[in-house]
């Protein structure tokens, strides 16, 4: 009795070859649009997933909720206001004077923040970045500083698109930054450890204490991060600071991006 | 539509979510699962690129920018050789 002999092996191998070749030409077309066009893929999934970020963001910030919880929201809302209103006015006075002697000594500066909601945040997006609702349209470039509400200097623009932004913030794994610690001011070099906290070191004579202020070199002085813990250890020359800003990254929902400022 | 592509579906639906949302872990879950369980899922090679592209993309960072796509594609080449090996 003869049977019939099916090509089996061979097709089945010249499947695996056309499959592969598809694979590899497949894996060429996206290495050449990402090298041709850079932002290609990044922006155009980006416009397709804001409008889902935005819904999640206006879901959060309360737009199912009952009439009833969003009186009572807006009745506490006025109330912190009100109590906001009393120490706003106590600031502006103080801030008014600090520009006055600003303006005397020539370095009057008016810094424009733009508001930007935040739409993706840590831990979802790696590396210690944050996506903003505001990009080109809103003449945001690459370096721009942001800042987490208080003014507290977080991060800084890294990348921009059409209406959205990344910030990455300075303590990015790896990242480094010149701060000056304590009363004493004294320099130093702030890296990154993720999540909002940094590391410094310093020599172990230098008086710095759990709560003290970092701030960056600047004329502002804006604060940077309050000292959480100091590691010492009376082998070492030196000791290790720890210190993360005053608000906690996971829990930023808006953001000011200063857009004369580039880093 | 067959119960298996039903099924497919249902998963890419999933991993879409899970990369919008940005929750690689559980996105990389169910590439998994899906890389296994499916012939020629380049769903996760796919999820990978989208992952890139939205959350990855800075410049000045390198392979650390194309990091989705590169797991994606050696979790793929390397289930695919697994199952080539099992299942013979």
């Amino acid at each position: 009795m003869t049977y019939l002999q099916t090509n089996t092996n061979r097709t089945r191998g010249r499947q695996t070859r056309i499959v592969a070749l598809s694979f590899l030409c497949g894996i060429v077309l996206i290495a050449a649009v990402v090298f041709i066009v850079p932002h290609f893929f990044s922006a155009l999934f980006t416009s397709i997933a804001r409008p889902f970020w935005r819904s999640e963001f206006s879901i959060l910030s309360g737009s199912l909720h009952s009439p009833d919880q969003l009186l009572r929201e807006n009745e506490d809302l006025k109330r912190q206001v009100a109590d906001a209103d009393v120490r706003l006015e106590t600031i502006q006075s103080v801030e008014m004077e600090n520009n006055e002697l600003k303006a005397i000594l020539g370095r009057a500066s008016t810094t424009p923040y733009v508001l930007a909601a935040v739409l993706v945040r840590p831990p979802a997006a790696v590396y210690d970045e944050f996506i903003i609702d505001a990009g080109a349209d809103h003449n945001f470039a690459v370096g721009n500083t942001a800042y987490a509400p208080g003014n507290v200097l977080i991060g800084e623009i890294v990348d921009v698109q059409s209406q959205t932004s990344k910030v990455r913030l300075f303590s990015s794994p790896g990242q480094r930054y010149e701060v000056r610690i304590g009363t004493a001011h004294t320099p130093a070099t702030a890296i990154g450890r993720g999540g909002g906290q940094y590391r410094a070191e310093l020599p172990r004579d230098v008086k710095v204490a759990e709560g003290d202020f970092v701030t960056i070199p600047s004329l502002t002085a804006k604060p940077f991060g309050i000292v959480t813990s100091v590691v010492s250890d009376p082998t070492q020359p030196f000791e290790t600071i720890l210190f993360a800003p005053s608000v906690n990254v996971y829990e930023v929902r808006w953001m000011l991006v200063d857009t004369k400022v580039k880093m | 539509m067959t119960r298996r592509l039903l099924v497919r579906i249902i998963l890419d639906i999933l991993i879409a979510v899970s990369i919008l949302q940005g929750w690689w872990v559980i996105a990389l879950l169910f590439g998994l699962f899906g890389v296994w369980y499916f012939p020629y899922f380049i769903e996760i090679i796919a999820a990978g690129i989208v992952y890139d592209s939205l959350f990855n993309h800075v410049l000045g960072m390198g392979l650390r920018s194309h990091s989705g796509l590169i797991v994606s594609v050696i979790i793929f080449a390397v289930v695919a050789w697994g199952k080539g090996v099992v299942r013979k």
